[in-house]
């Protein structure tokens, strides 16, 4: 009898479980405000998202990207299946998912979390480590199409020109200070600077000021002739892909058999990627290159040091990213009777605030921006340095083959070997 | 790049080639269109993303100077509609126009890729190897460190453009006004506390926790003695208050301030000395902006623990929240300060101490523990000093009798001398142990420290040396939460098992004691040679002869328990029960 009971209590409670959630059903929970005049309140219509996916299937079709980009890199090594693929990482990532959210903006997640305790997503932890492991074992697959910012400039490469080295160890320097300053912003609350200068985001969403796709489509024309513009003198995410595959246990092969050294893949190579063999330097050539190798090793701490100085003194300038130190700035130069003209100002004022509250407040972002730029200079410092000691390194390769950290396995070089 | 082996292979390709090329100008010519109707599009309708017209706000204008005139109003909502829809099928044009936009980018550069592709012959690879490499390198070596010197050019232009325009009067009147830097020229005993109020003004307010000299002493010259607060007797007002908190009310001229909150809202009230009347409320908005989880607080500490302080112009609070805040006297916030989630077990109920133009936090927490000042005026802060300490829940103690202002900070296990002027560590002793919530208590060049479990401490202090150790006694209870007071060479303790006891700062001894059935969170306060004891379970207020005898003068219920130490102002007390707030004027 008392099993019985027993039984048909475990059921009632089960029944009741299943039926707890249409509790949230329940109308009457707040209700509507009475109106003298006979209004009657609208019904509230929630629209159903227009394509929902949850952060789980983002990260899923990531890695199965990343994994599909390795397959088709390093096993079918074509360019047409790879160009094929990149079309479905743009339609999915880029027009689909609208390229939100993607690695490069995940970095400043990753700051925010670091440096100011903010809780870190696991799917946005997720997204931007995955690419990064990748790296660390095949190279920059993601940068390849995985990437739609990457995938979307590959297509308007029509003819690439080589950049001068000098030039382009120059324009090497700006990924570096875009991946600092938009980690120092994010830390300090003057938001998301990298999201922000995205350029092609408004091409994916098909929405944004004209300036952003003006933007977005100067890039792109000027990606007809220097291949990837973004991906090379911009993306931050770039910098630690590039330190992730200077390391990474296998590369992107030029040839699975012997290299001719026919230097074919070279002409070939929009980002001119591939390190060809030298020929042997005069004794001269070689001593004068060790001395310029001694002599930057000696000043490498002082190029440190000073990199932390140039960031010091910027750091008042780049604090004017912040709504706190730009508002300052404004109030400043805006006569009393104007005020009311500038909508900051005037909500600043509402809240009781006055130019010296505004003044103080500023005062105190922008020391913790010098502070934030200090270190971000020591950093540049340390890896031009370190750039500076490579390109003054004897630099010696038996056969051509591809750059560990600049290649971005586009797999254009596959096409033109003769030796496949 | 084509291999062409035969003339018909040759005029195949000739042909695809220039249909690309031909493609890609037709899809040339369309992108650019689309982009020029974008672009006259976006200038024609304006750049904002809202819905804006200038009829509508005409017609809106008309409609609510004569809310009675039906015709107004159904033309105002004709013209809003019609904006709406103006705006909503301007939108779709542009989403369609960019969506055009793309595919003729993509078609026009895929064209141009594969007529240049058929165009194009075997690579030639002599053309593309560089002759000279070690040069190049050379070249961007140079490159690179010209990069350098004009970022460096950059920089200085930053600096000097942006500095001097930020660092203006603020600057110089918070490091004129905070540190004694400006001040040190023949005035070296002179510290940042007398750049506020006078010493006199001051004792004639309650300007923070256990008064103005934060020592439980006050300086009122006749406190009630006898009333009944469950008859009325003696009670000037009594108001109820709408939610918890365990701070002491403070007092400035004729307003009372205390603070309040919950996981919902934390407040700040002011009310009106003579008729008890609120004043003005105001709420406290999160720092955090709802970014970060609120702290878990337990019960009995909740989210407004710590007490207050005041001074003529301004008002200062901080919650267990992480929220500092000042207002003026009309309760409009004057500035807040987010200082982060505090890591507290019980959440955080260290005070605030007011000291002329300083503010002092006692910020020890699990996780980057601090001592700080921050200016009364703009709460930037003047010094911060780092700690490694245990969790503790008292509040810093200024003893001003010796050479130069000394912060006392208390811990477990260590507590500190600091230099009020900068901040600076002086000293370190070990006092007691324990987790730590009454504060020190001083007279002279003495100082006293007790907690529970632990022990009761004297010292004495000395001019640039640590602290001399008078005596030590573990011998009684003592206080879990009320702090100690010492006046003329007595030390009194109410403890939280309902003993109050009289100890001989001398030697430590014991002199008497009375037990009661309820224990004490308040802290007690000597006035007029009375020591005034409020028990936090029925709220009976016990009044001492502050002597060697202690002598009880009276017994005055409440009716309900107190935990907050009461202000002691002219001849009244303000007195914060756990549900309302009370002037008691006595009998």
């Amino acid at each position: 009898m008392s099993s019985i009971k027993s039984r048909v209590l475990r059921v009632g409670a089960w029944v009741l479980a299943a039926l707890a959630p249409l509790s949230a059903l329940a109308s009457s929970r707040f209700p509507q405000p009475q109106f003298d005049s006979g209004y009657v309140a609208e019904k509230v219509a929630y629209p159903m998202p227009s394509f929902a996916v949850t952060p789980v299937v983002d990260v899923l079709m990531l890695v199965a990207a990343l994994c599909m980009a390795v397959f088709l890199v390093r096993q079918v090594r074509s360019r047409r299946w790879i160009l094929f693929f990149g079309l479905v990482c743009l339609g999915w990532f880029g027009f689909i998912r609208q390229g939100c959210f993607c690695p490069i903006g995940t970095i400043q997640n990753v700051a925010l979390a670091l440096f100011s305790g903010v809780r870190l997503p696991l799917a946005i932890a997720l997204f931007f480590a995955a690419p990064l492991i990748f790296a660390l074992f095949f190279g920059r697959v993601f940068c390849s199409v995985v990437c739609p910012l990457g995938a979307l400039q590959e297509f308007f490469i029509v003819k690439p020109l080589r950049v001068p080295k000098a030039l382009d160890a120059v324009l090497r320097v700006i990924p570096l200070i875009v991946l600092t300053v938009g980690v120092v912003c994010a830390i300090n609350g003057a938001g998301f600077i990298i999201c922000r200068t995205d350029p092609f985001v408004g091409l994916f969403r098909q929405s944004a000021a004209l300036p952003m796709i003006l933007t977005g489509m100067g890039v792109l024309l000027v990606g007809t002739v220097v291949a990837r513009p973004y991906c090379r003198y911009f993306c931050p995410y770039g910098v630690l892909m590039e330190i992730c595959s200077r390391i990474s246990w296998k590369q992107v092969e030029l040839t699975p058999k012997e290299c001719i050294n026919c230097r074919l893949c070279v002409g070939m190579c929009p980002v001119d990627a591939i390190d060809a063999p030298r020929t042997s330097l005069s004794d001269r050539v070689r001593g004068r290159q060790f001395r310029q190798f001694l002599s930057l090793l000696v000043f490498f701490p002082l190029i440190i040091l000073g990199g932390a100085g140039v960031g010091y003194m910027a750091g008042a300038g780049v604090a004017e990213l912040h709504p706190g130190v730009s508002l300052v700035s404004k109030w400043q130069g805006v006569a009393e009777a104007d005020e009311d003209q500038f909508p900051e100002i005037e909500a600043f004022k509402r809240v009781g605030g006055t130019l010296a509250q505004a003044e103080a407040q500023a005062l105190e972002i922008i020391d913790r921006f010098q502070d934030g730029c200090m270190i971000s200079g020591a950093l540049i410092g340390l890896i031009l340095g370190l750039r500076l000691l490579v390109l003054s390194k004897l630099q010696g390769s038996q056969v051509h083959q591809a750059n560990r950290y600049r290649c971005i396995a586009c797999c254009r070089c596959f096409a033109v070997c003769p030796n496949k | 790049m084509v291999r062409m082996d035969n003339k018909r292979e040759r005029v195949r390709f000739e042909v695809l080639r220039q249909s690309a090329r031909g493609a890609a100008f037709v899809a040339l010519v369309f992108t650019f269109t689309v982009g020029t109707l974008l672009t006259l599009d976006w200038h024609q309708s304006g750049q904002s993303a809202t819905v804006r017209s200038e009829a509508l706000e005409r017609a809106l204008a008309q409609t609510r100077g004569n809310p009675d005139n039906q015709e107004a109003v159904a033309f105002a909502r004709e013209l809003d509609q019609l904006a709406r829809h103006t705006y909503f099928n301007s939108m779709t044009f542009r989403q369609n126009g960019m969506m055009l936009l793309v595919l003729g980018l993509l078609v026009t550069a895929a064209c141009f890729g594969v007529a240049w592709r058929l165009a194009l012959p075997i690579p030639d690879p002599r053309g593309v190897i560089n002759a000279h490499p070690a040069r190049a390198d050379k070249l961007a070596v140079r490159a690179l460190l010209g990069a350098g010197a004009l970022l460096t050019v950059f920089a200085i232009v930053l600096q000097v453009r942006h500095s001097p325009a930020t660092r203006t009067v603020a600057d110089r009147e918070l490091r004129a006004a905070l540190t004694n830097k400006e001040l040190a020229a023949g005035q070296q005993n002179v510290c940042a506390c007398m750049l506020g109020p006078r010493l006199d003004e001051l004792l004639e307010q309650w300007p923070n926790m256990r008064g103005p000299t934060m020592s439980g002493r006050a300086s009122a010259q006749n406190p009630p003695l006898r009333w009944d607060g469950t008859q009325g007797k003696g009670i000037k007002w009594k108001v109820a208050l709408p939610e918890a908190g365990a701070g002491t009310p403070v007092v400035w001229g004729d307003k009372v301030f205390l603070t309040a909150g919950s996981a919902a809202a934390r407040r700040v009230y002011c009310y009106d000395t003579q008729s008890g009347r609120e004043l003005w409320v105001t709420d406290i908005p999160d720092g955090a902006k709802g970014s970060e989880k609120l702290p878990e607080v337990t019960e009995d500490t909740g989210f407004a623990a710590s007490s207050p302080a005041c001074d003529a112009e301004r008002v200062y609070a901080i919650f267990a929240t992480g929220d500092l805040v000042a207002l003026d006297h009309t309760g409009k916030i004057v500035w807040q300060r987010y200082l982060g989630r505090p890591q507290n077990s019980y959440g955080h109920a260290s005070s605030l101490t007011y000291q002329g133009e300083m503010l002092l936090i006692q910020w020890d927490q699990a996780e980057d523990a601090k001592v700080m000042a921050v200016n009364t005026t703009c709460g930037q802060t003047i010094w911060e000093t780092p700690r490694e300490v245990s969790l503790s829940w008292s509040t810093p103690i200024v003893m001003t009798s010796g050479e130069k202002p000394i912060v006392l900070i208390h811990a477990c296990d260590s507590t500190w001398g600091v230099e009020l002027a900068t901040g600076k560590k002086l000293w370190e002793v070990n006092a007691v142990g324990g987790e730590i919530a009454p504060s020190i208590t001083w007279e002279g060049d003495i100082w006293v420290a007790a907690n529970c479990y632990s022990r009761m401490i004297a010292f004495r202090l000395k001019p640039g040396a640590e602290p001399e150790q008078l005596w030590v006694t573990d011998d009684g209870i003592f206080p879990d939460v009320a702090s100690p007071v010492l006046l003329d060479g007595l030390i009194y303790i109410a403890n939280d098992a309902g003993e109050v006891v009289c100890f001989d700062a001398q030697d430590g001894k014991e002199l008497w004691a009375k037990e009661f059935d309820d224990g004490f969170y308040a802290s007690p306060i000597v006035a007029a040679g009375r020591l005034y004891a409020v028990d936090r379970e029925k709220g009976v207020f016990r009044i001492f002869a502050a002597d060697r005898k202690g002598l009880e003068l009276a017994s005055n219920p409440m009716g309900e328990g107190v935990e907050a130490t009461p202000a002691f102002v002219g001849n009244s007390i303000y007195l914060r029960s756990k549900k309302h707030l009370w002037r008691i004027v006595g009998e």
